[in-house]
């Protein structure tokens, strides 16, 4: 699969380098920035299907949002397309009902009781035989912290008249994201699972060039994780599914701002 | 001492004559000389600033004073246009001779005469007209058309009176009055103030009239001139001479036109050509100017005897005048084909022939006309530009009749054999070759013919040419055209037949052995792509007959290689239209604009590595005349080119093109348009569309984001290749968003490429 992709990477790039005269942006074809994606929480709840979401220790909120931090390169390969990949992280919070008291209170079932992974369990188990509730709110404190990294390789191709990296662009790209669960206990973490997934995502975005050197850009994106079912995360049964939603309910809708730097293109001296 | 006057006076004679152009062998066209004046090359806001100063009174009440700047901007920015059309000249025979009658009507005073600047403008009416800064313009049709100096200087007196008694300025703050439904205005309909407005105006006429009238026959001349020229503005769609129509010009060796192509030339009813006239002499409550009638009265009344005996028609000199008015009948014949009046350019130069046959000028112009109208009929649009014999002017009845009852095939024939008779009787003929080719290109694409078919027979006269006409041509055409196979067969021999009986049959006769015109013909028709083969397909196809003519048709194809990297601009334009407003043009908006797009282009084609002369009004300095000059002449090159969309191959100025090409290194001229608009439309759903999103509050931004104005930004760009006259490249793009500064340069940036690049692209010339 790796190898596929970086050959299909490198025969478009050939491919498309020999379309045609490359204009880019003035001559600049080569752009480095950040981007962030930004994400409403509204799908965590949406798709949590009644039950309330706890993220960081509070329940989640309908405004809440996440953000993910991604590193973009363009390449501009013919008037019209460019090559984009972005490599992006983000910490997706902590899932579950933490709180002891809260899980207590509402539930009569333990969370997490009969577990899959060994460690999540024996942790589990020395914090209930252990650290039973005495008051401490700051250490009797346990969730499921996710992070995500997230491979994005993908074309832009500018709409109408606009000629790449300018104005106005459809973007199709292909994900590859990791997502690592991960138990944490009185601050410490272990690792429950990394979960690889794969997707696809389109996007519409618009560009300014702002003193012929710095892209603005923003947009909307959609996408989908292959392999997703939506469950919530009230059963262990429902945890990994959980694990592998993350993403793409992340995916399902995306508001992005992003500034690159165009870099000079060389001289011929 | 007798020896040494009459030396002098030689010598006097030969600078004289030496300055002025020998119109029996050429005559070169109008240009301008000197330092440029400054009104030509400042800016609008240059110019509005000091009208501003000059014709705002601080005593003025607000709303005049709110009036006249309104005004004072508006007709800046038209005076800028009128400058910078490329049509207006200065410093040349014309202009000065025209200020030398300034001069004499003017000549007691002197602060008046230094405010009134006048120049010839090219256009080929009756007509002139004043601005409220003093610039004047004279048409070259109305000098064209003039009988003395003394019309002239009644012209030139009564737009002076235009200028002193600021009519323009005047009529403007009366317009704005009544729009406001001030003062006699008030509780009148929009309808009677129209006609209210237009009353005043016809008054501000009259008055320029009188003033104009006491000015020039108090300076001497001859008053009954006055009605004279006023006389002469109802000329104003004829042509200058009223010659008889030669047909004997147009026929050179064996090619003979039979007399029933000009015989029953006639008005076929009792229609005249009364438009123009109905239009003036129409007492129409809302026309701008009285009738003519009235105007000849008045003048008429105030004529006194003592006036016109014995005072003269002319005070600087009758052969001056006539010179300069022979000067702008050979500059009508190149503003006749600039502004695709064929008819009139055909009748116009047969005129001026007459005088000067040996005119090298003329007879070029004479060549481009024929082509031309070959390449009209060719296109099938040449009814379309020749007014049929009840419609057009009196003069051209034969010459219209004739064209409109020649064969196509005739007229290829007869511009084939005139530009060969002009290229053979002329060593510098410069653009005959080109002409030429062009039209064997277009006629070798549309008709079957070899050179052995023009075989002379063995007797020949004009009888016989005559008794050859008995066949209906448009009956044959009409079988040619059809697509029915069996139509087709019949149609070709048909086409044959008649061609062995027709005139084309002896149009090449006399030359066909020619071994120079031999090679030229077959040569041309060999490279011709496109040609109608005679042996299988002797006839013309509907394809053949749909296709237009070859080097335009060539142009519109995909853009392979062209390898572009120097190119003359001309004066790129920025017009920013807020549709919000109901307002004028805001010309020093759009002037702003202009000088950054100007600089945004350089820095582009700097970027992009492409050698760029931008030709614009404002970039000139006093000393640029020759740019000047070079930007007039590309600038009725486009015009020629664009306008109407009949577009041609052959232009009137192409060897002012060549020098042009070999001056800026590049034979490719760009001409920009962008506009930027803004409106406010469909307000009333994008407010319903508001309520929707208050209700349903997470749309609410949306709602918000579509309050906002809709923008359009439309950049046209058109690149020429002059040499061959056609569009290497045509696009118009929109947006709908607003123009800004990045989406211009990559746009230009990306076109640029394109034209550079070496490898074919798919955008294309898709005008």
């Amino acid at each position: 699969m790796k190898n596929t992709k970086q050959f299909l990477f490198i025969f478009l790039f050939f491919a498309c380098e020999a379309i045609g005269q490359v204009p880019g942006y003035m001559g600049k074809k080569l752009s480095i920035g950040y981007r962030a994606d930004i994400s409403p929480r509204i799908m965590d709840i949406f798709f949590n299907f009644g039950y309330p979401v706890s993220y960081n220790g509070d329940e989640l909120k309908l405004y809440d949002i996440s953000i993910m931090n991604n590193l973009d390169i363009e390449y501009v390969i013919a008037r019209q397309v460019s090559l984009r990949f972005m490599y992006g992280t983000s910490n997706n919070g902590a899932f579950g009902y933490v709180h002891p008291r809260d899980y207590a209170a509402s539930y009569s079932e333990p969370y997490f009781m009969e577990l899959e992974y060994p460690k999540l369990s024996s942790m589990y188990d020395s914090y209930d035989n252990n650290s039973s509730y005495q008051g401490n709110d700051s250490k009797d404190y346990d969730y499921v912290r996710t992070t995500s990294a997230l491979f994005r390789y993908g074309l832009s191709f500018s709409r109408g008249f606009y000629y790449s990296p300018h104005g106005k662009t459809k973007s199709i790209y292909f994900l590859q994201n990791t997502t690592t669960a991960e138990y944490v206990l009185n601050s410490q973490a272990s690792t429950l699972t990394k979960i690889n997934s794969y997707g696809l995502m389109g996007e519409l975005c618009t560009r300014r060039i702002i003193a012929d050197a710095v892209i603005l850009e923003y947009g909307i994106s959609m996408g989908y994780m292959f392999g997703t079912q939506f469950s919530n995360m009230h059963s262990i049964d429902n945890a990994k599914q959980y694990f592998t939603s993350i993403e793409s309910k992340r995916m399902l809708l995306q508001l992005s701002l992003g500034v690159r730097y165009l870099v000079p293109k060389l001289r011929k001296s | 001492m007798i020896k040494i006057y009459t030396l002098l006076a030689l010598i006097f004679y030969v600078q004289y004559s030496s300055a002025q152009q020998l119109l029996k062998n050429n005559y070169e066209p109008l240009t301008s000389s000197g330092a440029i004046p400054e009104e030509f090359i400042n800016s609008v806001r240059a110019k509005f600033e000091r009208y501003q100063s000059e014709n705002i009174d601080n005593r003025d009440k607000r709303k005049i004073k709110r009036d006249k700047s309104e005004f004072l901007l508006s007709s800046s920015g038209q005076l800028d246009d009128v400058l910078k059309s490329g049509k207006v000249t200065f410093n040349n025979e014309i202009s000065n001779y025209l200020n030398k009658i300034a001069d004499k009507i003017l000549a007691t005073d002197n602060t008046l005469r230094n405010q009134v600047r006048i120049y010839p403008i090219g256009f080929e009416t009756s007509n002139a007209f004043a601005f409220n800064e003093g610039a004047l313009f004279i048409h070259i049709g109305l000098i064209a058309r003039a009988n003395s100096e003394a019309e002239l200087a009644f012209i030139i007196g009564h737009e002076i009176g235009h200028y002193q008694k600021k009519h323009s300025i005047q009529r403007h703050i009366e317009a704005k009055k009544a729009e406001r439904g001030e003062g006699d205005y008030k509780l009148v309909d929009e309808n009677d103030k129209l006609k209210a407005v237009r009353k005043y105006s016809r008054e501000n006429e009259v008055e320029a009239d009188r003033y104009g009238f006491n000015l020039f026959s108090n300076s001497g001349y001859n008053s009954f001139a006055a009605v004279n020229a006023l006389l002469n503005l109802n000329r104003t769609n004829s042509p200058p001479l009223s010659t008889h129509f030669s047909i004997s010009l147009l026929e050179k060796g064996t090619y003979v036109i039979p007399a029933y192509y000009y015989e029953n030339a006639k008005r076929s009813s009792s229609e005249t050509n009364a438009e123009s006239s109905d239009e003036i002499d129409a007492e129409d409550e809302l026309a701008t100017h009285p009738s003519l009638d009235e105007r000849v009265d008045l003048l008429l009344s105030k004529l006194k005897v003592s006036d016109t005996i014995n005072k003269p028609y002319f005070i600087i000199s009758k052969s001056e005048f006539e010179y300069i008015r022979e000067l702008c009948r050979m500059e009508m014949c190149r503003i006749y084909l600039l502004e695709n009046k064929i008819d009139l350019a055909f009748y116009h130069i047969n005129t001026m022939l007459q005088q000067y046959p040996d005119n090298l000028y003329l007879q070029r112009m004479m060549a481009i006309t024929l082509a031309r109208i070959s390449e009209a009929s060719y296109n099938s649009n040449l009814v379309s530009l020749i007014k049929s014999e009840n419609k057009c002017a009196e003069e051209l009845i034969t010459s219209n009749y004739m064209l409109r009852k020649m064969h196509k095939e005739e007229l290829f024939l007869l511009s084939i054999r005139y530009a060969w008779w002009v290229k053979s009787t002329n060593t510098s003929t410069n653009d005959i070759d080109r002409i030429l080719k062009y039209t064997i290109t277009n006629y070798t694409s549309k008709f079957p013919r070899e050179l052995k078919d023009f075989a002379p027979p063995d007797s020949f006269s004009r009888s016989l040419v005559n008794s050859y006409y008995f066949i209906d041509t448009s009956v044959i055409i009409t079988n040619a055209n059809s697509k029915s196979k069996i139509n087709k067969g019949r149609a070709s021999l048909k086409y044959r037949y008649w061609f062995d009986r027709s005139l084309s049959r002896f149009a090449l006769s006399d030359i066909m052995n020619n071994p120079e015109f031999a090679e030229f013909y077959n040569k041309t028709a060999n490279e011709n792509p496109d040609r109608m083969k005679t042996e299988s397909e002797d006839e013309p196809s509907d394809e053949k007959i749909v296709n237009k003519n070859a080097l335009i048709t060539k142009s519109k194809k995909k853009v392979d290689a062209m390898n572009i990297s120097s190119m003359i601009f001309v004066e790129p334009e920025f017009y920013i239209v807020d549709n919000r407003k109901n307002k004028q043009t805001d010309f020093l908006v759009n002037e702003n604009a202009e000088y950054k797009l100007r600089s945004m282009i350089e820095s582009t084609a700097d970027k992009a590595g492409f050698k760029l002369t931008i030709l614009a009004g404002n970039n000139f300095d006093n000393n640029d005349v020759q740019k000047f000059t070079d930007y007039g002449i590309i600038k009725d090159w486009f015009n020629e080119y664009f306008g109407d969309r009949k577009r041609t191959a052959v232009h009137v100025d192409y060897i002012k093109i060549k020098e042009i090409i070999k001056r800026y290194d590049s034979r490719y001229a760009a001409l920009m348009v962008n506009v930027s608009s803004i409106s406010n439309d469909h307000i009333s759903f994008k407010l319903l569309t508001l309520a929707f999103t208050i209700i349903y509050f997470p749309l609410l931004p949306f709602g918000i984001y579509n309050l906002l104005p809709d923008k359009e930004y439309t950049m046209v760009l058109a690149i020429v290749d002059l040499e061959e006259s056609k569009i290497v490249y045509g696009n118009s793009i929109s947006f709908e968003t607003a123009d800004s500064r990045d989406l211009f340069k990559s746009q230009l940036y990306g076109i640029l490429t394109t034209l550079k690049g070496n490898k074919s692209t798919r955008k294309g010339a898709n005008s």
